[in-house]
């Protein structure tokens, strides 16, 4: 059984472009997609079946870190954060280690990231074997 | 003995008596200072005990040591912990003072230690003032928790941190945890310093998370309140509706958030719950989580188990002070009181068991088995990260009516941190040897925590965030599975090294340089980039000139791909897309990007209300011209896709030395490049900083110098005598007289220095016409042949020298116009001429258009509107042979002139001096009285054929002054021939106070309704002047500016 995904990014083209590389592996599946945090927690009350949430922080209305927060006490679901201002050693990386995200990755080429399968998709792969598997 | 040893105890009863002389005299000035001073005494106070207790540790004093360290700690809770320093703390430390004076001439003159039954009323009152202050303390004052200060093992000297003589932290405990591990947790760690502390719920039947932060932070308490309260909306829309549907998910939900806190009364009762509830159990279930709601609020999730929690703080805290004092005796060498130990373990095991934190009541059964000070002390750690987990998942009420274990944590951990970076440095030196990475990895994220948790102690932020960060880099290489590289492990070892210097100096009382703790930052910020073998995200940052927000968001790929466009020098632009709502438009960007004729590097997000819009940063083969062609295919309406900026990237460093830059490409950018300071600016204002440095210490010799002092003293050595003392006199004044000249050459110095940068800022800024205007004809021929038709624009005015935020505007306001009159193809316009001309005080744009229709009211209204936030104005006429005229006025701002400081009837003036034809004094009969429509007036004959008007300075500009006319018998005033190209005016004035380069200043408030004057100035004296427009003023008499035309009488 793949491990259900939901996108949180408010950038239309990067949800696109995440769930057009989740669909190359096959231990995971796009279940839902989200523009913010609010919108995310919204589908998870709905009832969204959720084992991995791959989470933006920059986002508009309730960005990633404050979802963070909400997720780790309304899901179960493992986060992994997927954010242009999570590279290595910056602040924000620190204060998403500091908040229990389970994975952290940066975007290779900024929020709207069109390589991200070909520059960081292994890496986010790994990543997201390693969250579920811890 | 050997002279080395005399010389030792010489040197040991020198310092000593300069240590005891120390606290005395701090000691003394505490008794009389207002308690806001006190600060540095203690901390002095502090030190001068510290170093006498570590002298008489050197040459093994133990009792004298025994007895400083006592003192060091009282002192300690006051320099530390808040405690007042009363005067029963004074006179114990005054008398603990002078004992420690006789114990040093004692062990100097004996060179043996004292028998310490001459102190031991003394340590009695010592340690029973210790133990009443932190009691109080923590009574008192809950966030900051005295006890520690009674667990400080062992005395914070330099060299403690060395690797003890018992085993360091990591040695096997002979009593490890007995309960079972969660399966997410790990097992009761056979190293002392377990993981970091975590939500206490031990008996629960889901493991809970072992972050800290998580439950720490009260935002998490809110969320669960609104959660419960959202739960019971729910349940009662059920209950209500008699349909269970839709609350499958909630209780499930809610006890999984209890659990993720630690809120045991929660997990209890919602373990009793059904998970699915009928419609005929809903009123019970309803009728429990109110319940429990209501125990405790306003704080649901904390006070809801609150009542039986702080209960269990109060009950255990004479306990752990007990344990407390026992550790410090055990510190100094006194074996624990058994008895005292057992009964304090007893009842923290009783209390704990009735509550069931079996891991707490585990933990504190570990001391009694502690064979050695260092057991202890392991047992401790272990002990208070169980209490701090409880404390952290009940919240932050827990601990108000007693200890707070998270505080006892941190204190803890900064009491020993230097055994943790010991054991830090250890596994560090283990990872670079390549031993079992994931044992090492476990063993250095926990000791990376408990650092984080003592520089949170310490307040030092810059470190606290270091460690989190460092953790952050180890952990992604781990989930690599890559080994740390070298620079790395560099970064890791400089923390370490640096924490060690930098608790030390916290510990001595001395302000701790972060200096090196903010490069590492910066290092470790770059680590992922050095390590990758390419440019650091400062470099490109630097080069090309970002803006803020893209500071540092550079990925290392974003970074490779910028260096490799840099050096296939390629062009960087930003682009800014709307792109978020228009799929297609985002589609045809990102298939642009895939072509390869442009390279997004990177991209951030910039929000508008809850709109997110993109800025890119790219680069490309194509220049500007092409760019904005290619961009105008995908958004002919140049409305979501916009060219903000071209970025020319700086030569490198290398490039600088003795090679001039290569040029720029020779591309149009209406970009307009980034003002940057040129080293020429960098000299200048050197000089203007070294030169008012040099003007400051004349200045300040000057008013030190008592001038009457001095000539009193020449009078004295004279006998009072003024005829022979003069020449000695004289020569005073002359030196200060002197002295005042160079003062005023230096100041002039300074002003020249402070023109010429004005004048080479004003240069900087200035760019030509040119910038904006090929472009604008590059999209307008571009997007009508896009339309189907061919529209031309040409233009005039492109050497025309402007400021970049003029150029800025006017592109602004131009090309959106232009735009829109081009999507018409039928009515739009074939030929399109735009004229930008700068005048002196404002600049004209005039746009010739030869459309068969009108502009769209909507776009002039836009353009208005815009132009009025700028101070400008537009005017739209009719041409004879079709079409329209557009004139758009832009005033000038922050120009640098050349001007005519002048002063008229009491106030100044600034005229720009390459609009003065001439300076006269004109005689009486030169005044001609001539009748204009106007009314009669006074007119400036300056030869036989010319006549030209006088215009007063406060009439044209509207300023308070004079009217303008001069009474018949006056002499007549200096008159300023002001000459335009086709006009001519004088304006007579009081005075002229000489040439001087200003910056003119755009006019703000009411002063913008002044007529004839364009900005305002600051003088070099400080004088505030009005910059004249003289356009403006010769204007008003454009009908009489010609020779010969006026009528004379």
């Amino acid at each position: 059984m793949p491990y259900n995904v939901m996108i949180v990014d408010d950038a239309a083209m990067m949800r696109l472009y995440i769930a057009s590389f989740i669909k190359t592996l096959p231990d995971f599946k796009v279940v839902a997609q989200a523009a913010n945090g609010q919108e995310a927690l919204d589908k998870l009350a709905d009832g969204a079946e959720v084992d991995l949430i791959l989470l933006d922080i920059e986002m508009p209305v309730m960005d990633g870190l404050e979802f963070l927060r909400h997720a780790k006490l309304k899901t179960q679901a493992k986060v992994c954060m997927l954010s242009s201002v999570v590279v290595s050693g910056s602040p924000h990386a620190a204060k998403a280690r500091e908040l229990g995200a389970d994975g952290v990755v940066a975007k290779p080429s900024g929020t709207v990231s069109h390589d991200l399968q070909e520059k960081t998709g292994e890496e986010l792969a790994n990543t997201m074997r390693a969250v579920m598997a811890a | 003995m050997s002279d080395e040893m005399d010389e030792i105890w010489v040197l040991y009863a020198d310092d000593g008596g300069q240590a005891m002389d120390a606290m005395e005299t701090a000691l003394l000035q505490l008794q009389e200072c207002a308690p806001e001073d006190q600060p540095p005494l203690v901390a002095a106070l502090f030190r001068a005990v510290h170093t006498f207790k570590g002298n008489s540790r050197v040459l093994g004093l133990e009792t004298v040591e025994n007895r400083a360290h006592l003192a060091e700690d009282l002192i300690g809770l006051v320099r530390d912990r808040g405690v007042a320093l009363d005067d029963e703390i004074l006179s114990l430390l005054l008398e603990t003072g002078d004992r420690l004076r006789e114990m040093l001439e004692e062990t100097a003159r004996s060179r043996a230690d004292v028998d310490p039954a001459g102190t031991d009323a003394l340590v009695g009152r010592l340690r029973d003032k210790i133990a009443r202050c932190g009691m109080a303390e923590a009574e008192q004052t809950p966030p900051s928790d005295p006890d520690i200060a009674d667990a400080e093992p062992e005395a914070p000297e330099a060299g403690s941190h060395q690797p003890a003589a018992t085993p360091p932290v990591t040695e096997p405990e002979a009593d490890p945890a007995p309960e079972a591990p969660s399966p997410d947790m790990p097992a009761a760690s056979p190293e002392i310093a377990g993981p970091a502390p975590r939500p206490a719920v031990q008996q629960a039947p889901h493991p809970a998370p072992a972050q800290s932060a998580l439950a720490s932070d009260a935002a998490y308490l809110a969320i669960f309140n609104d959660m419960v309260a959202d739960a019971l909306t729910k349940l009662c829309k059920a209950r209500d509706a008699g349909d269970t549907a839709g609350i499958a998910r909630v209780l499930p939900g809610l006890a999984h958030a209890a659990r993720q806190l630690g809120l045991q009364a929660w997990q209890q009762l919602l373990e009793t719950l059904p998970q699915s509830p009928q419609p005929g159990e809903l009123h019970d279930v309803i009728g429990a989580i109110q319940a429990l709601a209501r125990s405790g609020a306003p704080d649901q999730g904390a006070s809801a188990a609150a009542p039986e929690q702080a209960g269990f703080f109060d009950r255990i805290s004479e306990a752990l002070e007990t344990i407390s004092r026992l550790g410090l005796n055990y510190s100094l060498n006194e074996t624990p009181d058994e008895t005292a130990l057992a009964s304090a373990v007893a009842v923290l095991c009783e209390v704990a068991d009735s509550e069931g934190y079996v891991r707490v009541a585990s933990a504190a059964r570990t001391l009694p088995a502690a064979v050695d000070a260092g057991g202890f002390r392991r047992s401790e750690l272990r002990l208070y990260e169980e209490l701090a987990s409880v404390e952290i998942a009940l919240g932050d009420t827990a601990p108000a009516g007693g200890v707070s274990p998270r505080k006892l944590l941190q204190n803890w951990c900064a009491d020993h941190v230097f055994e943790t970076l010991d054991e830090l440095d250890a596994v560090l030196e283990r990872l670079r040897k390549g031993s079992d990475a994931s044992t090492d990895y476990r063993a250095l994220e926990r000791l990376i925590r408990l650092v984080h948790h003592a520089c949170v102690h310490f307040d030092l932020n810059v470190a606290s965030d270091l460690a989190m960060s460092i953790l952050d880099l180890f952990s992604r290489g781990h989930a690599r599975g890559d080994r740390p590289d070298a620079i790395l492990m560099q970064i890791a070892r400089g923390f370490v090294d640096t924490l060690e210097l930098v608790f030390d100096a916290v510990r001595e009382g001395e302000t701790p340089d972060i200096e090196r703790l903010e490069e590492l930052f910066r290092e470790a910020a770059d680590a992922g980039f050095t390590g990758a073998g390419v440019m650091t995200v400062a470099t490109i940052e630097r080069r090309l000139g970002l803006p803020a927000e893209f500071h540092r968001v550079l990925s290392p790929e974003s970074t490779r791909a910028a260096a490799q466009a840099m050096e296939q020098g390629r062009h960087f632009y930003l682009l800014r897309a709307d792109i978020n709502s228009d799929d297609a438009l985002a589609q045809a960007l990102f298939d642009l990007i895939g072509s390869g004729r442009i390279e997004a590097i990177t991209n951030v997000t910039v929000f508008e209300g809850d709109k997110t819009i993109f800025d890119f940063l790219i680069a490309s083969e194509q220049d500007e011209i092409e760019l904005s062609a290619t961009l105008a295919h995908l958004d002919p309406g140049g409305r979501n896709l916009v060219l903000m900026r071209s970025l020319r990237p700086e030569p490198e460093p290398s490039d600088q030395d003795g090679t001039p830059p290569e040029a720029a490409p020779d591309t149009v950018s209406d970009a307009i490049p980034s003002v940057e300071m040129s080293s020429e600016m960098l000299e200048q204002l050197g000089e203007v900083a070294a030169g008012q440095a040099m003007l400051q210490n004349m200045l300040r010799d000057l008013s030190d110098a008592d001038l009457s002092e001095t000539l009193d003293t020449v009078l004295r050595q004279h006998a009072g005598d003024l005829r022979s003392a003069r020449q000695a006199m004289r020569a005073v004044a002359d030196q200060m007289t002197e002295q005042l000249r160079e003062i005023s050459q230096l100041g002039t110095q300074i002003l020249g220095h402070l023109s010429e940068l004005q004048q080479l800022t004003a240069t900087l800024r200035t760019r030509p016409a040119e910038t904006i205007l090929r472009p604008l004809a590059a999209m307008v021929a571009a997007h009508s042949r896009r339309n189907g038709f061919e529209a031309v624009l040409t233009s005039l005015g492109g050497d025309e020298p402007l400021d970049v935020s003029m150029l800025e505007t006017l592109r602004t306001i131009m090309r959106p116009f232009l735009v829109a009159r081009l999507d018409h193809p039928m009515v739009a316009p074939r030929r399109l001429h735009l004229s930008i001309r700068k005048l002196d005080d404002q600049v004209s744009a005039v746009l010739e258009d030869d459309g068969k229709s009108e502009p769209d009211p909507a776009h002039v209204a836009e353009m208005e509107n815009e132009l009025l936030r700028h101070g400008g104005t537009l005017r739209i006429v009719r041409r004879p042979e079709g079409g329209f005229r557009l004139h758009v006025f832009l005033p000038v701002n922050l120009v640098v002139l050349e001007g005519m400081v002048v002063g008229a009837e009491g106030t100044r003036y600034v005229l720009p001096v390459n609009a003065i034809r001439s300076i006269v004094q004109p005689d009486p009969s030169a005044l001609v009285p001539v009748s204009d429509p106007d009314g009669r007036r006074t007119w400036l004959r300056l030869n036989q054929d010319e006549l030209i008007p006088i215009r007063s300075i406060s009439t044209a500009s509207g300023c308070p002054g004079g009217h303008g006319r001069q009474p018949a018998d006056a002499k007549p005033k200096v008159h300023i021939v002001l000459s335009l190209p086709d006009s001519c005016v004088a304006v007579p004035v009081d005075e002229l106070m000489g040439q001087q380069l200003v910056l003119s200043r755009p006019l703000r408030g009411v002063m913008t309704g002044l007529q004839s004057v364009s900005g305002v100035a600051l003088l070099s004296r400080g004088d505030v002047a009005m910059v004249l427009s003289p356009a403006s003023l010769c204007a008003s008499h454009s009908d009489a500016r010609f020779p010969g035309t006026a009528t004379t009488h």
